[in-house]
C-alpha cells in the first residue's frame, strides 16, 4: 500500500498496516504487529524510512522551531525576557503545559537594545518567532511584525493604545516605550491579559 | 414514576416477543450522534438515542485544578457527568450525587485505559457531560458522546469507545433498555468496549442473572456496540466531511 492506497481520514482505532511494513510515527500505535491510528487526520507514509503517521485534523498545539506563538510576560531580567508561550498564533487552543519561553536581549529588537525593560513590561503579550523549541523555548522578536500586541498602563493598569509609536494610556496620559509588533496582528481570545484563559 | 403510589408494572414484553416500545430484544433504539457542536470547547459530540438527549464536552490538555490531582508523568482526566435538573420527570435536585460521581469516576477510568496520557504530562483533560433528557443508558450514552468529543478534540487514543447496556425484562435478555424496562426489569448491565482489542473497560451489573444469561448479555452487548462504533466513526467522518472509506476491518 502506498501514499495513494491510503485512506483519506483516518480515525482512532483504524488499521494501518502491519509493523513488519510500516515503522509507526506519530499519530499511530503499535499494537501486537499491527499499526493503528491513534489520532482523527489523514494517514502519511514516509518513503524514506517507511514511517506512516497521521497528520491530525484538530491537533493539540505544540510548539515548534520558526512558529510564531503568544507569549505571555512574566519577568524582566536583564539579559532576557522570561515568558509562559500561551498559544500558536493560528490557533486559539493552548499549549499544553503553558512551556516557558525567554527572549534574550539580542533578540528583543533589529540592532542595539540598552535595557529590556524599555521594550516589555510583566503582562505584555508578545507575539514572537520560536527559535528553538527544545530544550528550553528561545523566542525572538526581533522583526518589525513581531513584538508587543497588548500592555498595560505601568501606573493605571488600563489597555494602552499602541497605535502610535510611543504607546499611551488613553486613561491617564502616561506615555511608555515598547518594542511593538507592526502591521495587523489578529489576537486570541483571552490574549489581552486579562486573564489566564488557555 | 409520575406518582409514586402507582405499582402498575407495564406489559414488557407482548407474546409475539416485542418490547414496550415495538422492537425486538436485539434491535437498539434509534441513534443520532453529531460532533464538534460547541464552539468553545476544543472537542464536543451530541448524542441523542432514543429519548436520552447528551451533551459532551472536551477540553485540553490544559492546566490541573486543583494542582495536587497533577501527574509528572501523564495527564489526569477529570470526568464531570451531571443531570440536568430537568432532564427526568421528576425535577432532580441540581448537583452532585452519589450516583452522579460514581458514572464519573467509571467513566473517567474507562477512557483511562484508552488516551495515551502519557503524551501530555502534567496536564488534565477535561471531559464534560451534560444529560439533557434521560431515558435510561445514561451513562452509556455520555460515554459514547465524551468518546466521540475526545476523537473531535485531537486527542490520542486507542480506539473509539462504544457503550451500550443489556439488561433483563420479562425474563428475556433484552439490548438498551429504555426507562420502563430498565425500573421494571430485573437487571441491568452496562458495558463499553474497545472494538480495537474487543477488550471491556466499563462493566457495572444491577439485579440478577444466572452464569449463562450474564454470558448471552455479553455477547448481545458486543454486538450492539460495534453497532454504535459506526455510527460514532460516521458523525466524525461527516463533521470533518470525508465519505465514508473502506479501511481494512481490525
Amino acid at each position: 500500500m502506498d501514499e495513494a492506497g491510503l485512506p483519506e481520514l483516518v480515525l482512532p482505532g483504524d488499521y494501518l498496516g502491519a509493523a513488519e511494513e510500516y515503522l509507526p510515527g506519530r499519530g499511530t500505535y503499535e499494537d501486537r504487529g499491527r499499526i493503528y491510528a491513534s489520532l482523527l487526520g489523514r494517514p502519511a507514509i514516509d518513503p524514506t524510512d517507511r514511517t506512516i503517521r497521521v497528520d491530525p485534523r484538530n491537533a493539540v498545539p505544540e510548539i515548534q522551531e520558526g512558529d510564531l506563538v503568544y507569549a505571555r510576560v512574566d519577568e524582566i531580567k536583564t539579559a532576557m525576557a522570561v515568558c509562559t508561550v500561551l498559544t500558536p498564533a493560528t490557533s486559539r487552543r493552548g499549549v499544553p503545559g503553558k512551556p516557558e519561553g525567554t527572549v534574550h536581549i539580542s533578540k528583543a529588537k533589529e540592532g542595539y537594545t540598552e535595557t529590556l525593560s524599555g521594550e516589555f513590561a510583566v503582562g505584555d503579550i508578545l507575539l514572537a518567532r520560536v527559535l528553538q523549541a527544545h530544550p528550553s523555548v528561545k523566542l525572538s522578536t526581533a522583526q518589525p511584525t513581531l513584538g508587543v500586541v497588548s500592555a498595560r498602563c505601568q501606573a493605571c493598569h488600563a489597555l494602552l493604545s499602541l497605535g502610535s509609536k510611543e504607546p499611551t494610556c488613553p486613561r491617564c496620559g502616561h506615555k511608555e516605550r515598547r518594542k511593538l509588533a507592526r502591521g495587523a496582528t489578529p489576537l486570541p481570545p483571552g490574549g489581552d491579559g486579562s486573564d489566564d484563559a488557555d | 414514576m409520575g406518582n409514586i403510589g402507582a405499582k402498575e408494572v407495564p406489559v414488557l414484553l407482548s407474546p409475539e416477543g416485542l418490547r414496550i416500545d415495538g422492537r425486538k430484544l436485539d434491535e437498539l433504539r434509534p441513534i443520532e450522534i453529531r460532533a464538534g457542536v460547541l464552539r468553545q470547547a476544543d472537542g464536543s459530540a451530541f448524542v441523542e438515542w432514543g429519548q436520552n438527549k447528551v451533551m459532551a464536552a472536551v477540553y485540553g490538555p490544559r492546566e490541573v485544578h486543583p494542582r495536587h490531582l497533577q501527574q509528572n508523568n501523564k495527564a489526569v482526566i477529570q470526568c464531570r457527568y451531571n443531570m440536568a435538573a430537568f432532564s427526568v420527570d421528576e425535577r432532580k435536585r441540581p448537583g452532585l450525587d452519589r450516583r452522579s460521581q460514581e458514572i464519573s469516576k467509571v467513566i473517567a477510568e474507562a477512557f483511562e485505559s484508552v488516551v495515551f496520557a502519557e503524551e501530555f504530562p502534567r496536564t488534565s483533560i477535561d471531559v464534560y457531560i451534560e444529560v439533557l433528557q434521560a431515558n435510561a443508558g445514561t451513562r452509556c450514552a455520555g460515554l459514547v458522546a465524551a468518546s466521540v468529543a475526545l476523537a473531535d478534540a485531537g486527542i490520542p487514543m486507542v480506539d473509539l469507545l462504544p457503550a451500550v447496556a443489556v439488561g433483563k425484562v420479562a425474563g428475556a435478555i433484552a439490548l438498551d433498555l429504555k426507562k420502563e424496562e430498565d425500573n421494571f426489569g430485573e437487571a441491568d448491565l452496562p458495558m463499553a468496549l474497545v472494538p480495537q482489542s474487543g477488550r471491556l473497560v466499563l462493566l457495572q451489573m444491577e439485579g440478577h442473572m444466572t452464569e449463562e444469561e450474564l454470558s448471552r448479555s455479553l455477547d448481545l452487548g458486543v454486538a450492539g456496540c460495534r453497532v454504535i462504533y459506526e455510527k460514532m466513526k460516521a458523525a466524525l467522518r461527516e463533521r470533518y466531511s470525508v465519505e465514508p472509506v473502506a479501511t481494512e476491518a481490525a
